[in-house]
């Protein structure tokens, strides 16, 4: 199941507030200016910055 | 001097940031310890008022059709399905909550009642809420807010995220005001409570963190003031089971 529809539309990154933008294979949403992945688990997203992921490249 | 100063401030609010981010992985830990006996506990611990004390504050929220409503400090779920059950196809409810196996119980909650479309689940924390500004029209958290590890940005970032108009609803443990009734409830809060949480959760330390966090909690006159200081109006407080839990009551008037 993907995940919620009006989830997405209020999501923001915990960290700047920002917007976020989801993975292409629906597994995470990314946060550009903070350069961080949260990750998505059986359709649950985690939006703790501690357990995101920094992106590197 | 103006540069020591600032070191020094900058130290003393990393020391802050280290104090509140230690103290919210020992509440994340405990919760996630006791999560299998969490509804059990607290139906039994309270002779099952803790449904009365959600239903109340639910009425309280009183959500707008159609609107969304956030449940900061979800945990099982109780308050999200509360809000669908008094409003059923009304409200879009999102919940969210920082424990892994609690979430984890409410989802499976939601998913045998076939609510999904109804109650949305996110891992997140109060104090830094995942949400674009002006998101709900309303918010509430119950038995949650002494367990932010940082009150007042867990109130400011409710405030942030809800509407214009929009509702706050904080449901928390009081203590009762009446002497004799204070006593009795005391003795059974901070002696007999710890030993039969104990006993059931096999947690040393959680049903005695209970009584003692609050006690630690501001009175509610003082409660109030924090809630104006964020800039909540209209507030009202209402003393639920002879004052053992009260409900708060605010709304963004701006």
């Amino acid at each position: 199941m993907a995940l919620d529809k009006d989830l997405l539309d209020i999501l923001a990154c915990p960290k700047c507030k920002g917007d976020l933008t989801l993975t292409p294979e629906g597994d995470g949403l990314i946060c550009a200016a903070c350069k961080l992945k949260y990750l998505i688990k059986d359709d649950i997203p985690i939006m703790l910055i501690d357990e995101a992921e920094p992106i590197t490249e | 001097m103006a540069e020591v100063h600032c070191n020094f401030t900058a130290l003393n609010v990393f020391l802050l940031m280290s104090k509140e981010s230690e103290f919210s992985k020992q509440i994340q830990s405990m919760f996630n310890a006791i999560a299998p006996k969490y509804d059990f506990l607290n139906h039994f611990l309270s002779l099952n008022q803790d449904r009365y004390w959600r239903k109340k504050a639910v009425r309280f929220l009183d959500p707008v059709s159609g609107k969304r409503v956030l449940d900061i400090a979800t945990g099982t779920g109780d308050v999200a399905l509360e809000i669908v059950e008094q409003n059923p196809n009304q409200v879009k409810v999102f919940g969210i909550d920082f424990c892994h196996n609690m979430l984890k119980i409410g989802k499976n909650k939601i998913d045998k009642k076939n609510l999904n479309q109804s109650v949305s689940f996110q891992f997140g924390a109060a104090e830094a809420l995942p949400f674009l500004d002006k998101s709900f029209y309303g918010v509430i958290t119950a038995f949650g807010v002494r367990n932010f590890s940082n009150r007042e940005k867990g109130l400011a970032e409710m405030w942030r995220v809800l509407a214009e108009k929009g509702r706050v609803v904080i449901l928390e443990f009081s203590f009762p005001e009446f002497p004799v009734l204070s006593w009795v409830y005391r003795n059974y809060f901070d002696t007999i409570l710890p030993r039969i949480g104990r006993f059931f959760s096999g947690h040393t330390s959680a049903y005695s963190y209970l009584p003692s966090s609050v006690s630690d909690f501001p009175s509610p006159g003082d409660f109030v003031r924090s809630m104006n200081l964020v800039g909540f109006s209209n507030i009202r407080i209402k003393p639920l089971t002879f004052g053992i839990a009260t409900i708060y009551y605010g709304e963004k008037n701006v």
